[in-house]
């Protein structure tokens, strides 16, 4: 029972769901995938006819670039050095996990994801 | 004094205001070990910038370090990048990209300066390697143009419309430079009046590109040994040997490529078109390139040519008048073999099949592999013994009295970025 138990846990942790969050006050109630990929390679800042500030959450990083941008960490990280080097565009802001809260809070424009429980607007479920 | 000189102080003024004020600045790095090795002796990988590939390893050519700054505040942008690599045994450094950029409104803006050329899909991040899956670009388009840089202004337009992702590009002005080593010389190529256009359309993981450059090339004559007497004595038979010539010729260049992914696997092709007007042929060029990605490790096959105009090697529109003295006839037979060792020895017609890898050492590093067969296409006539070093110059150059036969390159190396 105790091993049935354990193993349940390990797997519903391996496969535990990460939120893409705003504020509650924020006007946009969800987003498709492709919508999430154009803002966070920087395609766009405007998501639903609202401008959005994207910010990625350094400890659930490579699990969202993953699920949501189909790349790897190398892939993601070349694709921002072409960025770069081609004087367009730099990387989202990266912060700890333990801000995602209070920079949500902060900012009604915010866009972030975390594999954590918070008490905010969830508007994509990363499976 | 020059527009693009003017548009360069402007660049370095307004940066200069930029960096002493509390902008986002931020500094990256790239760079690139590798080393290529020909098994056949009387063969040479033609470099026009860095120094040729023949059968004793070589770890100049693709090897090269980057740095860059960029300068972030509000609207404004800035960014200078200097390459340092060597050729032909000297240590050289360019200014890659220098320029300022102005964000007008959401979707267009302006740029000023240095910046790269866009000829085809990749010519604009050739240098960093890192961001590209091959161990080295195929020379049967990126050996096309020896240019890098341009000064001038660029005017770009990027939207989502219906999901797709639209980033046209515009550069209305234009004008580069290049020291290149042609034969035995070193000499300096212009591309002035240059215009040129791109569009870029994304999907999902489709990716469409389509380019199109056009400008005024010049590189002197006399680098090609013997080119100007021999135009000059069959010019005054009466033939029209103005094409002959690389003096200020219009040079038109077409591109299309696709990229797309699915799952681990990835494809992308190009083709190109190119119109010389010049002692050069017209060609047309392409490569497909298919991979499959199991994690860290990334296999490759890629085949890519380069087909000349045939035409470009016919000279029978070169009429030597039949009445002229025994003397002059045999002087203007001389001189038409001679252009017609000139005009064969820039045959670029060849393929090349690649396979190769990539592995992801870890982020930022990769390792890659790439084993290439060169093959080339025998058009025109053979110059007569002695008159030239090399049979053809081509991409792969060919000594004389060495048999035409497939020809394998080896390279291997490491590409950082950061």
């Amino acid at each position: 029972m105790k091993i049935n138990f354990l193993l349940i846990l390990t797997i519903t942790l391996l496969n535990a769901n990460m939120d893409v969050l705003v504020s509650k006050k924020s006007s946009i109630n969800n987003l498709t995938k492709n919508e999430l990929s154009n803002i966070y390679l920087k395609k766009t800042d405007e998501v639903k006819g609202k401008k959005v500030i994207v910010i990625n959450n350094k400890d659930d990083y490579n699990e969202f670039n993953k699920k949501v941008l189909n790349k790897n960490s190398s892939q993601i990280h070349a694709y921002w050095m072409k960025q770069i080097f081609l004087g367009r565009k730099v990387p989202p802001k990266s912060i700890d996990k333990s801000e995602v809260d209070s920079v949500i809070k902060k900012d009604p424009n915010s866009v972030t994801y975390t594999s954590d429980k918070l008490n905010e607007k969830v508007i994509y479920e990363v499976k | 004094m020059k527009l693009s000189n003017l548009i360069l102080y402007i660049t370095v003024l307004l940066s200069s205001s930029l960096i002493a004020s509390d902008a986002d600045v931020r500094y990256n790095y790239f760079g690139n070990l590798t080393g290529s090795v020909l098994n056949e002796k009387g063969y040479e990988v033609n470099s026009l910038t860095n120094s040729n590939i023949d059968n004793t390893i070589n770890f100049s050519t693709y090897s090269k370090i980057g740095a860059q700054v960029s300068v972030f505040k509000d609207d404004f942008s800035f960014m200078a990048q200097g390459l340092a690599y060597q050729s032909k045994g000297e240590n050289k450094f360019d200014i890659t990209w220098l320029n300022g950029k102005y964000q007008l409104n959401d979707n267009f803006s302006i740029r000023a300066g240095r910046m790269q050329f866009a000829f085809f899909l990749n010519s604009d991040t050739l240098d960093v390697d890192y961001v590209h899956l091959w161990a080295k670009a195929p020379i049967e388009i990126y050996s096309i143009m020896p240019l890098r840089s341009f000064d001038g202004l660029e005017l770009t337009y990027e939207k989502i419309i219906n999901d797709y992702y639209i980033y046209l590009k515009l550069t209305p002005t234009g004008t580069a430079t290049r020291e290149v080593n042609v034969q035995t010389n070193t000499v300096d190529v212009d591309f002035k009046k240059m215009k040129a256009i791109s569009l870029s359309i994304q999907k999902d993981n489709f990716t469409f590109n389509s380019s199109y450059t056009v400008g005024n090339y010049t590189m002197p004559d006399d680098s090609i040994t013997g080119l100007i007497a021999i135009r000059g004595a069959l010019g005054a038979l009466g033939n029209d040997v103005s094409s002959y010539s690389y003096d200020n010729k219009k040079v038109e260049l077409l591109s299309l490529g696709v990229d797309y992914n699915y799952e681990n696997y990835s494809f992308s092709s190009e083709f190109t078109h190119t119109d010389s007007h010049s002692l050069a042929p017209n060609l047309i060029a392409y490569y497909l390139m298919m991979s499959y990605r199991y994690d860290k490790f990334t296999p490759f096959i890629m085949y890519s040519e380069n087909k000349n105009d045939k035409d470009f090697y016919n000279v029978d529109n070169i009429n030597i008048p039949t009445n002229l003295s025994a003397e002059d006839y045999a002087n203007a037979m001389y001189a038409k073999a001679g252009l017609e060792s000139i005009i064969y020895s820039m045959n670029s017609s060849q393929q090349t099949n690649s396979i190769g890898f990539r592995y992801d050492y870890k982020v930022g590093i990769a390792f890659k592999v790439q084993f290439d067969r060169i093959t080339f296409s025998d058009y025109g006539v053979n110059p007569a013994a002695g008159l030239t070093k090399y049979q053809r110059y081509g991409f792969l150059s060919q000594e004389t009295k060495v048999e035409n036969k497939p020809v394998y390159q080896f390279t291997v190396g490491l590409s950082f970025a950061y």
